[in-house]
C-alpha cells in the first residue's frame, strides 16, 4: 500500500484505480522504490577514488560497494509504491524538486533504484525530449532509422512505417540532406515523426509537447492520444494541466519524493491546487525584496499585494469581485517614461490577460528617487471560478525591462458570487460584462390582445 | 500471453545475465550504431578510408628508416614486414580502445535521455575500428605478397588473432569508459599508456625475447622475467603470431594460449565491471 510514514498526507484513491487494477493487470509496478543521491560527489571524488581502489583490490573487480551512510544523503524519492493498469494513461504531477524527474528515471531505467524494485511488462519506450540521438552531420534517413533503433524500435519495424513517417513529418525533398541543413521546424517535426510511429507496450513520455508551436503540440497530444486508445500505457509528465486533464483519467501527485495523491485526476488535481494555494498562503502579500539573484537596476518591485473590494489583503476571491493588484517599487535615480505591465496566467499557464500601463494612459512623467505603490484595477472583466497566478510583474522603460518577476502570486476565484447568481456555465475564463439586447426583427403583431 | 517482463531492482549485484538479455535485445541498435560511427568519422575528410592505411604505413616505413639508422646495413623488407605486422592490429587495437574509453562521455546527452544498454556504446566503437583492421591488414598481406613472404596461413590466422584482439580492446574499452564517465583522468592516462604499449608491442621482439636470446646481454637475467609480463598482453602475442606466420618459423602455442585466456578474461571482467557500474553511470557522468 502505498501509505507510510514519512509522508505527511493522505494518499488517496479513486474508486477506479483498484477496481482496475482487478480487472486489468499491471503493466507497471513499483514496489519501496527510493533514489538517493549524494550530496557534495565532486568533492568528496579523490578521497573515493582511492577508497574505490582499496575496495576493488581487496574484494576484486565488481564486488566493491560503497557503504551506503544516510550522512550527506539527498532521497529525491523515497517509498514509492505504485501500480498502473494496462492500457492506463497516467498524468505525473508536482512542483519542481517534487521527485518527477527522479521517478522518470527510473521508469525509464536511465538510471537504477536505491531501493525497491520495479517491474514492467512488454516493452517500454522513453520520450525524455524529442531529438536526442540525431545527429547534425547525417541525413534525415539515416537518422530515421538511428533514432528509431536507439528507441527500441526493430529495423524492419522503421522500414515498414517509414513512409508514414517521412509523410508525417513532410520532408520528402529533404530526405538524403543532413539534418545539420534543416530549418528547426523540420527537425523538431522529423524528431516527433519518430518518436510518434514508436509501437511499444508502455511509453513514458516527459515535456515532448513543450517544443514547437500551438499546432504542434495540438498535433502531439492527438497521437498521444491515439496510442492510448491502441491499449498502450502511458506516463505521462508535464506542467501542462490542461493536456493532463485531457488525456489522462488517473494522476499521481508527487511532494517531497512521495506520492502525495494518486487516483482519479480532477480529485488529484484539487488536492494539488489545495496544496499550492496553500503553499502560496501570504494573505494576498508577497515581499519580492528577497530575490536571488538580486536585481541591480535603477528601479525595483518591492512587492505585491492583492486586495478585495473592501481593500484587504487576500489570496481568495469571490465570483464577480473586483480585484486590484498593487506594488510597490523602489527608484534610485531619476527615471523619465516609466511603464509597468502585468500579467494574470490560469494555473495551467494560459494567459487570460495582459495589461501595460502606458497603453492606459497612464504617464507618471520622471520619477524621482523614492517609493511609490503602483496601482492596478481590471475594469469589466470577471475571472471564471478557478485558480490563476499574477505570472508577470514588470517595470520598463521604453523596451527595457528595468525589473521583471515571473510567477509572482497565486490566487483563487470561488464559485460563490459576491452578489447576485452564481455562475450559470462553469466553463471558460472569463466573464465579461456585456451588452445584451433582444430586438424584434419580425413579430407576431400585438393585435390579437 | 503475458509479455515479458522486466525486473529493474535496487540489488547491486551484477546482472550479467540481465545485461546480456538487453544486448541481444537491442542487437540492431549495435549495428546502427557501428554504421553511424563509420559514418561518421570519414566525413568531410577529403582522404576518407585511405587515412587508415596511411597512419600505420608511414609510422612503419619511419621505424624501418630509424631502425635502418642504428644498424647500418639489414633487410629493409624484413624489418617493414617485422614492424608492419605490429602496427597493422596495433593501430586499429589502439584506435578502439581510445575511442571506446571516452565514447560514454561523449554520447552523455543521449545516455542521460534514453535507456538502451550501455555496453553498446563502447563496444561499438571497438567494433567499427575493425573496418581499419581489415584495411590495414589487406596492406600487410600486399606488402607480404610484394616481398614474396605471403602464405595462406596468414589468411587462415586472421580469424582467431581477430576474436582475440577485439575480445581484448572490448573488455578493456569496457572498463576504460565506465570508468571515465566518473574520473576522467582515464582519458589522459589511456592516450599515453596506449601509446607506451606501441612502442612495447611493436618494437619489442618477443620471441627472442622467450628463447632466451639476450643471456649475453648487460641486463640479460632480467629477460625472462619481463617476457613473463609482457607476454601476458594479449596483443603481443598476436602480434608475435603474425610475424610467425609471415616469417614462416614455428608458432609458439603457450603464449598464444595464455593470450586467448588473458583476452576472456579481460571481456569477462570488463563486462562484469561495466555492467556493476551502469546502474549509477547517469548519476555520475
Amino acid at each position: 500500500m502505498p501509505d507510510n510514514a514519512e509522508a505527511p498526507a493522505i494518499v488517496r484513491r479513486a474508486e477506479t484505480t483498484p477496481g482496475a487494477e482487478a480487472a486489468t493487470p499491471w503493466a507497471v509496478r513499483m514496489r519501496d522504490i527510493g533514489k538517493a543521491y549524494r550530496l557534495g560527489e565532486t568533492r568528496a571524488l579523490k578521497d573515493n577514488f582511492r577508497e574505490e581502489l582499496t575496495s576493488l583490490l581487496r574484494r576484486g573487480f565488481g564486488l566493491a560497494r560503497r557503504g551506503r551512510g544516510d550522512k550527506g544523503t539527498f532521497w529525491a524519492l523515497r517509498d514509492i509504491n505504485l501500480e498502473i493498469a494496462r492500457g492506463e494513461t497516467v498524468g505525473i504531477i508536482g512542483r519542481n524538486g517534487a521527485g518527477k524527474s527522479t521517478l522518470l528515471k527510473i521508469l525509464s531505467r536511465i538510471t537504477a533504484p536505491t531501493t525497491g524494485e520495479m517491474r514492467y511488462r512488454g516493452r517500454l519506450a522513453s520520450l525524455l525530449e524529442v531529438g536526442t540521438g540525431f545527429h547534425r552531420e547525417l541525413t534525415g534517413r539515416e537518422n530515421i532509422y538511428l533514432n528509431g533503433a536507439i528507441l527500441g524500435m526493430r529495423r524492419a519495424e522503421i522500414a515498414q512505417q517509414f513512409d508514414a513517417i517521412v509523410e508525417f513529418a513532410g520532408i520528402e525533398q529533404f530526405l538524403d540532406t543532413p539534418v545539420k541543413f534543416y530549418s528547426s521546424g523540420m527537425y523538431v517535426r522529423l524528431a516527433f515523426s519518430v518518436a510518434a510511429h514508436l509501437r511499444t507496450d508502455i511509453m513514458v513520455v516527459d515535456e515532448v509537447l513543450a517544443v514547437g508551436d500551438a499546432q504542434f503540440q495540438k498535433k502531439c497530444l492527438g497521437k498521444m492520444e491515439n496510442a492510448a486508445h491502441d491499449g498502450r500505457t502511458i506516463l505521462f509528465v508535464s506542467h501542462n494541466m490542461g493536456a493532463i486533464q485531457n488525456l489522462c483519467r488517473t494522476s499521481i501527485y508527487l511532494d517531497a519524493g512521495a506520492v502525495r495523491a494518486w487516483g482519479r485526476t480532477s480529485e488529484v488535481f484539487d488536492q494539488y491546487i489545495r496544496d499550492t494555494l496553500g503553499g502560496a498562503e501570504n494573505g494576498g502579500r508577497v515581499d519580492l525584496t528577497i530575490r536571488n539573484p538580486p536585481t541591480q537596476g535603477p528601479a525595483r518591485l518591492l512587492y505585491c499585494e492583492l486586495r478585495n473590494r473592501d481593500n484587504e489583503l487576500t489570496s481568495v476571491f469571490r465570483y464577480r469581485e473586483p480585484l486590484r493588484v498593487t506594488f510597490g517599487l523602489e527608484v534610485l535615480e531619476p527615471l523619465p517614461s516609466l511603464s509597468f505591465h502585468l500579467g494574470v496566467d490560469r494555473l495551467d499557464g494560459t494567459r487570460v490577460y495582459t495589461s501595460d500601463s502606458e497603453e492606459n494612459d497612464l504617464h507618471p512623467g520622471t520619477m524621482l528617487p523614492g517609493t511609490y505603490i503602483i496601482s492596478f484595477q481590471p475594469r469589466g472583466m470577471h475571472l471564471m471560478p478557478g485558480d490563476y497566478k499574477v505570472s508577470k510583474l514588470m517595470a520598463r522603460q521604453g523596451r527595457q525591462s528595468l525589473d521583471l518577476v515571473m510567477d509572482v502570486t497565486r490566487f483563487h476565484v470561488t464559485n460563490v458570487p459576491l452578489e447576485g447568481p452564481p455562475p450559470a456555465v462553469g466553463t471558460g475564463i472569463i466573464c465579461g460584462s456585456a451588452h445584451w439586447e433582444v430586438a424584434p426583427t419580425q413579430c407576431p403583431a400585438e393585435k390579437s390582445t | 500471453m503475458n509479455p515479458q517482463e522486466t525486473v529493474i531492482s535496487s540489488d547491486p549485484r551484477t546482472r550479467l545475465i540481465q545485461a546480456f538479455r538487453d544486448l541481444v535485445e537491442y542487437r540492431e541498435l549495435l549495428g546502427a550504431f557501428i554504421l553511424r560511427n563509420l559514418k561518421l568519422r570519414y566525413k568531410q575528410t577529403a582522404l576518407g578510408i585511405i587515412w587508415v592505411v596511411l597512419q600505420p604505413l608511414i609510422t612503419g616505413v619511419v621505424f624501418t628508416a630509424i631502425y635502418g639508422l642504428i644498424r647500418g646495413s639489414f633487410d629493409g623488407a624484413a624489418a617493414l614486414l617485422f614492424f608492419m605486422a605490429g602496427l597493422a592490429p596495433w593501430t586499429s587495437f589502439q584506435q578502439g580502445t581510445q575511442m571506446a574509453a571516452t565514447s560514454l562521455e561523449q554520447n552523455a546527452n543521449l545516455i542521460a535521455k534514453i535507456y538502451f544498454p550501455r555496453m553498446i556504446v563502447p563496444a561499438s566503437q571497438v567494433l567499427s575500428s575493425l573496418l581499419d583492421f581489415l584495411f590495414a591488414f589487406a596492406m600487410l598481406a600486399a606488402i607480404a605478397f610484394l616481398a614474396g613472404a605471403f602464405t595462406a596461413s596468414l589468411l587462415l590466422w586472421l580469424i582467431p588473432l581477430l576474436i582475440i584482439q577485439l575480445a581484448t580492446a572490448v573488455g578493456l574499452g569496457l572498463f576504460l569508459s565506465i570508468l571515465n564517465a566518473q574520473y576522467r583522468d582515464v582519458k589522459y592516462a589511456i592516450t599515453f599508456v596506449l601509446q607506451l604499449g606501441m612502442f612495447i608491442t611493436v618494437w619489442l621482439p618477443l620471441e627472442a625475447m622467450g628463447r632466451g636470446e639476450f643471456h649475453s646481454v648487460d641486463w640479460g637475467w632480467a629477460v625472462p622475467y619481463l617476457y613473463q609480463v609482457l607476454s601476458l598482453n594479449p596483443m603481443a602475442a598476436v602480434v608475435e603470431t603474425y610475424r610467425a606466420v609471415i616469417e614462416r618459423s614455428p608458432i609458439n602455442s603457450m603464449l598464444l594460449l595464455k593470450a586467448a585466456v588473458m583476452s576472456a578474461l579481460v571481456l569477462f571482467f570488463g563486462a562484469r565491471f561495466f555492467a556493476a557500474r551502469e546502474r549509477r553511470l547517469v548519476d555520475v557522468l
